[in-house]
């Protein structure tokens, strides 16, 4: 069987340095590419963060505009719980004058929009001129298409006759 | 083994060489972008860390509070100005004071990309300082517009 002898002749004739180069080439790709993967990776998470403290940055603006807000212009809305709080211009208890808390419910930031989730004065029977009475607070970013809302909670610090918002404090996470 | 073969052989590795050393460099230059990004939030955390507890202690100290919100504003930044930042290249802190809120900007460039944060202080919302018509003030700044810098 001339044809067969040959074959294998010319099969042996072949050295081992091909196979070994295209081996040896295809592992180290491999492994660099899964290390370029793995840095990719922590790059992503560095961003993330990044974009995480950006938007801590914007709900804590829109917490002490609200603050501000509930001190001045809005201040007779401050004993009022948000599900109380009037939809459009008008005279809730407690308020000389009719008001209109839209302005409230959107807080826009550069960045990106922040909206009011509920607001909650501490209870009635608070003392707030001895000491400091906690109202809770919670505010989401306005949803944009295809991401989840992230919300915040934030306490309000109460104090004083009548009473004022006095300081924000981020709950964690 | 033939000369073709080993020709072909060492084609591939200097092919895979280059390859692989560019892949290198973009690895070795993506993972100290990383590491510096990471530094600066840290050294941003640690500088608003620092200002959280110099906002403590000074609504601590005013109690009550001072009626004069551009004071307390002024003196804030003052103080702000004041407070060092980690010496890292490319971060940077920028105070912006409008008459009753101050912005602080931190910037961090590698390159040509710039990242940023704004922190906004409100010192009223902060009970360092109560404006003396509270409730009754018809011209309050909207809530739905802090100045931006």
């Amino acid at each position: 069987m001339p044809g067969f002898v040959g074959a294998g002749f010319r099969a042996s004739e072949q050295g081992y340095l091909l196979p070994l180069a295209c081996g040896g080439s295809l592992l180290l790709l491999l492994s660099c590419l899964s290390l370029q993967s793995l840095i990719w990776g922590r790059q992503l998470d560095g961003r993330g963060a990044w974009q995480q403290r950006q938007a801590d940055d914007r709900f804590g603006a829109a917490a002490q505009s609200l603050a501000l807000a509930l001190n001045t212009s809005h201040h007779c809305l401050l004993a009022l719980p948000s599900s109380d709080w009037p939809r459009g211009e008008a005279m809730p208890a407690g308020c000389a004058a009719p008001i209109d808390p839209a302005p409230l419910w959107l807080l826009p930031q550069p960045g990106g929009d922040v909206r009011l989730v509920s607001w909650t004065p501490p209870p009635q029977g608070s003392t707030f001129a001895t000491t400091v009475a906690v109202g809770a607070l919670t505010l989401a970013a306005a949803p944009t298409s295809g991401s989840v809302a992230l919300q915040r909670r934030f306490r309000l610090l109460l104090a004083g006759e009548p009473p004022r918002v006095s300081g924000v404090q981020e709950l964690d996470r | 083994m033939s000369l073709t073969e080993v020709i072909v052989a060492s084609l591939v590795w200097s092919l895979t060489a280059v390859g692989v050393l560019q892949l290198w460099v973009a690895s070795g230059r993506a993972h100290a972008e990383a590491q510096s990004d990471q530094q600066a939030l840290q050294a941003i955390d640690a500088d608003l860390l620092r200002l959280g507890a110099r906002l403590q202690a000074q609504r601590a100290a005013q109690q009550p509070p001072s009626s004069d919100c551009g004071a307390a504003t002024a003196a804030l930044a003052q103080a702000l100005a004041g407070q060092p930042l980690a010496s890292l290249p490319g971060l940077s802190r920028q105070l912006d004071l409008a008459p009753t809120s101050l912005w602080v900007i931190y910037r961090f460039s590698q390159g040509e990309r710039l990242q940023e944060r704004r922190r906004w202080l409100v010192p009223e919302a902060l009970g360092l300082c109560q404006s003396p018509a509270a409730g009754l003030q018809a011209s309050a700044p909207s809530p739905a517009s802090p100045d931006s810098p």
